[in-house]
């Protein structure tokens, strides 16, 4: 390992010349659960710029949750090491690097330790010892972030999966994250809940400059990132832009996944004789095939 | 069994500061034999709806007083829900009912106890050994899974899917003659949501004449079911087939419904002025546009 | 949906009760049942009757709320009352008539044990709605922050007060959704023929069985899943670790605290100076 990739955060990239900084590092994990279980994780190496928004996609079980909780040490390799901008994460930067990487989970209901809105949000920034005042704008901060000030002092149990969801991404910005990871956080939402989550997130990244990690088995959700990861078996098996993913339908069978409905009509369409472009979203392969009818 | 609700209401917590009317004078008819969708957001009365079906929640007494002046009526088949007489018991055992998560209620040792919990419940006296064992092996193998591999598994160490196939195995395993299924592919990958899809399929020939399906996915939707309700602030809309319910892209965004890509695509074509008539069948989709094909491409 | 019905909600309305510091009510639920305790005569116990009334009029708790939280002891109340009347004895005078009013065998009735179960009744009733006058007006975080503030003392001789008062507001969340966890899995099993509600016994307990592994293993995984998520976000137990909300002493607590000590002070006299003894 070259030591200037473990004191600089910065380093040259050699495709483009340009300088970039890795926010997360998995540098050759290695990971199991113990002896009894089958799920094995080898030689791992995955880096993600900062400023990126990354889906991960994979069957149940294929290891993308193990991926999410080894970034902030909820997990710790067996071998290799995690860097977080930099830092190795260890037991003694445990915390700080906690405050850095966010996580948001799957339930909508297991994540809140508080029944109040505003008192869930407090809950981070309450435990690493912040200021009444710093907090209250941290608070304020988070919430309007996702777009849900008027519900401060709301009752968690009567919101809806979505915006419970919401509170649970507030809950982690109250720590002002530079990373955040959503472990497939919605799995369980209705399809408004999902378009909500998002959003949000998207605008996290795009305004907030958050590096997204976003865990999801939902092919249209990984329409919307800059590039897409796929883990089978505790492996990254395939990592492109979406388009390009998309483009190797019949790998992607082979890991349990199946294409995006708008790839699987482009291909029908294809497979009867009709040239339409690879496209992924209504517009333009609406504009492909009117091209094609005259 | 034909289903006949009329003028069907139905109040959660009432006389609370809590009190939300969650079915506001339903009148919906399913018949035998369909794939019946439900549409509609969470909270819009769609799964208080499908919970009358077989019993779990009963039209309050207050209710059932007034009920000759307001005409409200629920039948299924023989079956009249609103009689204090209905032996629900036997109800069950007809309308067969696959909750969310269905693998959240597995609890027995072995997949085979599990399934047979069900079989045994509903035996009017103590079945035999190889009876109950037939009806098992039968709904095992109806859910696509391997009887002789998973019958004295622990249903915990099952996948995510497997689990899923167990539980509705737990459902059908009585033979109802309509199975009711509340997001039955939810949480599932994608390649687990196309299985289960084409397993109700297969279900709807082989053992239960009716199914009945409540379902976000409008995708799923549109690509298996007869007629869709659509459920909104607890009244039903409309009751169509999907390839008249879709038609209606702008009336379902307005109501914060999704439509299925296929009539995403569709209105896209026709602000390019092309006219697709079609289902909304991905293949049948497909299979309109390129009979447009122009000798361009 | 259970979890709306639960006895001693919070119910949430705006009022002079509702604002006070969750601290002071405390004090105060556990002054009124110092007072209802000293009390010994009904004038004395009357004045305890006036003050929880008019505490309910400002808390803006419907009477009807506040008759359920009665309802729920009801049974055992009359119960203890009418043990109380046939066994009592007692030969105090209230009223023109005999002592005792009427006698067979071991049971015998009279004025003075007629009038001790009245009030007994009465002190149970004023007991039961000013807990639930607690619960009602005072959320469940606050009251656990309350609560917690309440023991720091106990924090000199290393008893975790932090940590116990973050389970109770865990407990106090998590209840609600593990009631609507209930429901569903019940539901799911009736749907497969299970009889929940019927047959002796020992059929209860074994229909149980199907409802309660469900239950327990959907709440360790939640456990589990809030664990992690409780990590993510830094917890490390109660050191170094700051307070959003502070509990702050306002003029409606020093009015409340009067008005409680007040109380007191007129039941201790009376209790020294009855002025219509029972």
């Amino acid at each position: 390992m070259k030591i200037g990739t473990v004191l600089h955060p910065r380093c040259y990239n050699r495709d483009n010349g340009s300088m970039m900084t890795k926010a997360l590092e998995y540098r050759d994990v290695t990971f199991s659960y113990g002896e009894e279980s089958a799920f094995r994780m080898e030689h791992l190496n995955f880096s993600v710029e900062e400023g990126e928004f990354v889906a991960v996609l994979g069957h149940n079980g294929s290891g993308k949750s193990t991926l999410a909780r080894l970034a902030n040490g909820l997990l710790t390799p067996d071998r290799g090491a995690v860097a977080v901008f930099g830092a190795t994460l260890t037991q003694k930067n445990l915390f700080e690097i906690r405050k850095q990487v966010g996580i948001v989970f799957q339930n909508p209901d297991s994540q809140a330790v508080a029944s109040i809105v505003e008192d869930d949000v407090a809950f981070g920034a309450e435990n690493v010892g912040l200021k009444r005042e710093e907090i209250g704008k941290r608070i304020d901060f988070a919430l309007r972030a996702v777009g849900m000030e008027e519900f401060r002092t709301a009752t968690i149990s009567r919101l809806s999966g979505g915006q419970k969801q919401r509170v649970s991404i507030a809950g982690v910005l109250a720590l002002k994250p530079k990373i955040m990871i959503l472990d497939e956080s919605t799995a369980m939402l209705d399809p408004r809940g999902r378009r909500e989550i998002v959003e949000v997130v998207k605008n996290l990244n795009e305004k907030e400059g958050i590096t997204v990690l976003m865990i999801t088995h939902f092919m249209e959700e990984a329409l919307l990132c800059s590039r897409a990861v796929v883990m089978n078996r505790g492996e990254i098996v395939m990592q492109d832009t979406p388009e390009g993913i998309f483009r190797r339908g019949e790998e992607l069978l082979t890991y349990n996944l199946a294409l995006p409905r708008i790839g699987e009509i482009c291909n029908r369409l294809r497979a009867g004789g009709m040239q339409v472009r690879d496209s992924l979203d209504v517009n333009t392969l609406a504009e492909e095939i009117s091209k094609c009818v005259s | 069994m034909r289903i006949v609700a009329e003028h069907l209401s139905y109040v959660y917590n009432a006389r609370s500061p809590f009190a939300t009317k969650a079915l506001d004078d339903v009148s919906l008819t399913i018949e035998e034999g369909e794939f019946f969708g439900i549409i509609g957001h969470t909270g819009s009365g769609k799964s208080t709806f499908v919970q009358h079906l077989n019993g779990l929640l009963r039209l309050p007494s207050s209710l059932k007083r007034r009920k000759k002046k307001d005409g409200v009526v629920l039948t299924v088949g023989e079956f009249d829900l609103t009689s204090k007489k209905t032996d629900f018991r036997a109800l069950r055992r007809h309308v067969g009912m696959v909750f969310q998560y269905p693998e959240n209620q597995l609890f027995a040792e072995t997949v085979f106890e599990d399934v047979a919990f069900g079989y045994k419940n509903f035996a009017d006296k103590k079945p035999e050994r190889d009876e109950v064992e037939r009806a098992v092996r039968e709904a095992i193998t109806a859910v696509g899974l391997d009887y002789g591999a998973v019958k004295d598994m622990s249903p915990f160490d099952l996948s995510g899917g497997q689990k899923r196939r167990v539980a509705i195995a737990g459902v059908i395993v009585t033979s109802p003659e309509i199975l009711v299924l509340d997001e039955p592919a939810a949480g599932l990958d994608p390649l687990g949501k196309r299985e289960v899809m084409a397993l109700l399929h297969k279900l709807k020939e082989s053992k239960c004449k009716t199914v009945i399906v409540v379902s976000h996915d409008m995708d799923e939707i549109a690509e298996n079911c007869t007629n869709v309700a659509v459920f909104s602030d607890g009244k039903v809309k409309d009751v169509l087939p999907p390839a008249e319910l879709f038609k209606r892209t702008e009336e379902l965004f307005s109501l914060g419904l999704d439509v299925p890509l296929t009539a995403k695509l569709t209105l896209a074509l026709k602000q390019r002025g092309v006219e697709i008539d079609c289902d909304y069948t991905m293949e049948d989709f497909v299979a309109k546009v390129l009979a447009k094909r122009g000798n361009v491409c | 949906m259970l979890k709306d019905v639960s006895f001693g909600q919070y119910y949430p309305v705006k009022s002079f009760v509702h604002n006070l510091d969750p601290r002071l009510k405390i004090l105060f639920l556990i002054g009124y049942i110092v007072a209802i305790f000293l009390a010994k005569e009904f004038l004395a116990l009357g004045a305890c009757a006036l003050v929880l009334v008019f505490a309910v009029f400002i808390a803006r708790i419907p009477f009807g709320k506040v008759m359920r939280a009665v309802k729920g002891i009801l049974f055992l109340v009359l119960f203890t009352a009418v043990i109380n009347v046939f066994f009592h004895g007692g030969s105090a005078v209230y009223w023109d008539g005999p002592a005792v009013l009427w006698e067979w065998k071991i049971f015998r009735v009279t004025q003075a044990g007629i009038m001790f179960s009245a009030f007994l009744v009465l002190r149970l009733f004023l007991l039961v709605i000013c807990s639930s006058l607690l619960t009602y007006t005072t959320t469940p975080v606050s009251l656990t922050d309350g609560i917690e503030s309440l023991l720091t003392p106990l924090k000199w001789v290393r008893f975790p007060v932090h940590e116990l008062a973050l389970i109770m507001s865990i407990a106090l969340r998590f209840i609600p959704i593990l009631m609507d966890e209930t429901e569903r899995i019940m539901n799911a099993q009736k749907a497969r023929g299970a009889m929940l509600d019927s047959g002796g016994p020992a059929k209860r307990v074994k229909a149980i069985v199907p409802v309660l592994i469900p239950l327990l293993l959907s709440a360790f995984h939640r456990a589990d899943e809030l664990g992690d998520a409780m990590d993510a976000r830094c917890y490390s137990g109660g050191k170094n670790r700051t307070k959003y909300k502070k509990l702050r002493f306002s003029w409606r607590d020093l009015l409340a605290a009067v008005l409680l000590a007040a109380l007191i002070a007129g039941v201790v006299v009376m209790r020294y100076f009855p002025v219509f003894p029972l």
